[in-house]
């Protein structure tokens, strides 16, 4: 499974107004993160400048998503990517600036000896375990 | 069909972006999709290494700038025309800011010359090959220029290297050599630039 498929299935297709699906992940994720999205605070906005952290158990963001998504806003960011990348099951990292990201910057981590922190156009790829914060 | 390798003699300081699998050079060059022809090919991956510096002895930093001026271009002028219901043209100062200079920086390796290995028909690979004068990004800038291809009988199959590691990415589902290889996604098949394409594989360590 590539990056924006697993995105969707564990997180996008929760925040994707119905009628905007198509079925392809790729096109559903780019349409995702071009359009305005609910908040909990009853106004709109586009998906960025954010973290989020998915994984097929659980997604965790900083984006103040409508409770009916699921989201965990429990955790912080740093906690967060270290459960994830812990689990031993693949999870996708994002760090969203201002700019709008695209399907092709999403890709999932299988490994923590490979983490991939998936920004608008620039991937940072990096041994977690190799963190000084590391402990398996 | 024979296992052999292909070798690019550089002049020039080459830059990589991704893999440059041989099947994927070869594609370009012909202008198609397929070519099985060439290179072994199993329901869809190609027996065709990624390209392997030889005699790497510096990499240098290559940076670019495009300088995107919308008074200068149409296509540009259109993709940041203003959403007017007029169809003003007109382009304010903070549109412009979206075009301008855009640097682009890259990382060029110096190295003797570029190998890949693969199982197929050497010499039909050659006859291809041996009109392309400059291989990987910024060709126009100078950059790996060839100045001849070669190729020998090899040992290896294009997907298996001589420690049991992956030549090229490949699916993980059809990895069969064993090892403790870090899985990450990468593009496996053409088209490469394709999303669609990618899938958890293992890959070269090199890259």
């Amino acid at each position: 499974m590539n990056g924006p498929a697993f995105f969707m299935r564990h997180a996008g297709y929760r925040l994707l107004p119905a009628g905007r699906k198509t079925g392809d992940a790729v096109a559903d994720a780019d349409t995702l993160f071009g359009v305005s999205l609910p908040l909990n605070t009853g106004k709109t906005l586009r998906l960025s400048s954010c973290w989020m952290v998915v994984t097929p158990q659980w997604a965790a963001t900083s984006f103040k998503a409508v409770a009916e998504a699921g989201f965990r806003h429990d955790i912080e960011r740093k906690v967060a990517i270290e459960a994830a990348l812990k689990s031993g099951e693949p999870c996708v990292l994002l760090a969203l600036g201002k700019r709008t990201m695209t399907a092709r910057d999403i890709f999932v981590t299988h490994d923590p000896r490979a983490a991939r922190l998936c920004s608008e156009g620039e991937v940072k790829t990096f041994n977690a375990t190799l963190e000084k914060t590391w402990t398996s | 069909m024979e296992t052999f390798v292909l070798r690019a003699l550089l002049r020039t300081p080459i830059i990589r972006r991704g893999f440059v699998t041989l099947d994927a050079l070869l594609m370009a060059t012909l202008g198609t999709g397929d070519v099985s022809h060439l290179v072994r090919c199993e329901e869809g991956l190609y027996f065709a290494s990624a390209g392997f510096a030889v005699d790497a002895t510096a990499t240098q930093r290559a940076s670019f700038v495009a300088s995107m001026r919308p008074e200068h271009s149409p296509q540009w002028l259109e993709v940041v025309r203003s959403n007017t219901l007029d169809g003003d043209l007109k382009i304010g100062l903070s549109r412009q800011r979206e075009g301008g200079n855009i640097i682009s920086a890259y990382t060029a390796t110096v190295a003797k010359a570029i190998e890949w290995y693969a199982t197929g028909e050497p010499q039909s690979v050659l006859d291809v090959m041996h009109t392309v004068g400059f291989i990987g990004k910024r060709r126009t800038a100078g950059f790996g220029e060839v100045t001849h291809w070669e190729t020998e009988p090899g040992d290896l199959d294009g997907l298996v290297g001589y420690g049991n590691e992956p030549l090229r990415p490949i699916p993980t589902e059809r990895w069969t050599s064993g090892g403790d290889w870090v899985p990450v996604e990468a593009a496996w098949k053409a088209p490469y630039w394709d999303v669609r394409s990618r899938t958890r594989c293992f890959v070269p360590e090199a890259f």
